[in-house]
């Protein structure tokens, strides 16, 4: 949905020698990868790989870190997020865990939408277009979109997103013989 | 399932010394108008400031302080929007613009906990939040996410508002959450029933605000709402109970 809301540049950056992580916006410029600060700024994403981060460790709580095996997040298709980028954050900040050998599995969960006053229910493809504005608006905050999107039988702005909103952690699997 | 955002919370409000929210269950006291009086006047005075407008329906912290909506920059987050020296805002309408965003209860609290999960707001010394009409989950989710939140409560020297305001008061107790004190805003003649409901509640009576016919004048300009005679008395309330 967030396709071509940034033009990429392909700068070879200095921290993670890689071409396809860098963007430009209204002339500033920004690295993906994360890591040096000032020029290079890490995007969004890395606060909810943050919180998924500390979440998993608020839940291992007094358990033998290396007994989570994996860990399931549901990344909704409404908020859009970098799955790359979510992803390196992932990895980078897991370094300084003690559970850093755990599996992170990224699951996309599709948009639902059902209308309060119809009843309708529709998915993020049979939404209209929406620009990349509106879309990176979305993307920070999935609850703009109830400015931006409307029921498309009735036209209601009264409506529910039903799954596929943001960030949540499905499952997380520890070693058998962990309690 | 498990929402990994309330993880992050802390962290956010790591480097922030105060956080207060601007309450009154009554609507039309003006939050607002003290939220951004006291942003707009101890920026000025050199303390950074973020302002946090939590009245997702109806935000409007943007229009008293001359914020054009925008979408943020990124840093391991977003970043509030600089509104002068050593001001932020950060709230719904950076989002949605000037468009309403119509929201049920639920989404009101996804919003809410997003904004306070992904925004970096760093060292301040006090973090304002102009809270909504109501004792709805803006209030509760507060109260719940940010241990640390005290409340400045406003009201009008009005009947109506007295009573709502009496609840309100009454919830901020059963939830524990401070009250530095209640500032009677908007004052004509008198602030008696609001020094009464203070008395009455064993809240600090912090003081008043004077109505200032030519405010509306100020609206839009962060230095001339900050050199009022309202921000002014405001600042003063404010620090009759060392809140400042």
């Amino acid at each position: 949905m967030r396709a071509v809301s940034r033009f990429m540049l392909g700068i070879l950056c200095p921290l993670r020698w890689s071409v396809k992580f860098w963007k430009v916006e209204a002339g500033h410029f920004s690295c993906r990868c994360g890591g040096l600060d000032c020029i290079l700024s890490p995007m969004h994403e890395w606060a909810l790989a943050e919180a998924v981060i500390d979440a998993t460790s608020a839940a291992l709580g007094e358990r033998n870190p290396s007994c989570l095996r994996s860990v399931t997040v549901l990344i909704g298709e409404l908020q859009a997020i970098d799955r790359e980028i979510f992803q390196f954050a992932l990895s980078t900040l897991l370094e300084e865990r003690p559970f850093r050998g755990a599996a992170y599995r990224l699951e996309t969960e599709q948009a639902a939408f059902r209308c309060i006053s119809c009843e309708q229910e529709w998915s993020l493809a049979e939404t209209r277009e929406l620009s990349s504005e509106v879309q990176e608006a979305i993307h920070f905050l999935p609850e703009a979109a109830h400015a931006f999107i409307r029921c498309p039988m009735c036209g209601s702005p009264d409506y529910r997103v039903c799954k596929g909103r943001g960030v949540s952690i499905a499952s997380i699997s520890l070693d058998q013989g962990c309690v | 399932m498990i929402d990994p955002r309330g993880a992050v919370v802390g962290k956010r409000f790591a480097h922030v010394a105060r956080v207060a929210g601007f309450c009154s269950a009554k609507g039309g006291v003006g939050k607002t108008l003290c939220t951004t009086l006291a942003g707009a006047a101890l920026a000025r005075q050199g303390k950074r400031i973020g302002i946090l407008d939590l009245d997702l329906q109806g935000a409007s912290a943007h229009i008293f302080l001359g914020v054009q909506p925008r979408l943020p920059r990124e840093y391991h987050g977003i970043l509030p929007l600089p509104v002068r020296e050593n001001l932020w805002l950060m709230g719904a309408a950076v989002f949605a613009g000037n468009k309403a965003m119509p929201l049920r209860g639920p989404a009101v609290s996804d919003a809410l906990l997003e904004l306070l999960a992904v925004t970096q707001w760093g060292s301040l010394d006090y973090l304002l939040i102009d809270m909504p009409p109501g004792i709805g989950e803006e209030l509760l989710d507060c109260a719940r996410l940010l241990p640390r939140m005290e409340a400045l409560v406003v009201s009008t020297p009005g009947a109506a508002s007295i009573s709502v305001v009496e609840r309100l008061l009454g919830v901020l107790q059963e939830m524990h959450v401070p009250v530095p004190g209640i500032i009677a805003n908007m004052v004509r003649d008198d602030a008696e029933p609001v020094r009464s409901l203070a008395r009455r509640a064993g809240v600090t009576f912090a003081g008043e605000v004077p109505f200032e016919p030519g405010m509306e004048d100020a609206v839009g300009d962060p230095a001339r709402l900050a050199s009022t005679h309202s921000a002014t008395a405001l600042l003063h309330a404010l620090r009759s109970v060392a809140f400042i």
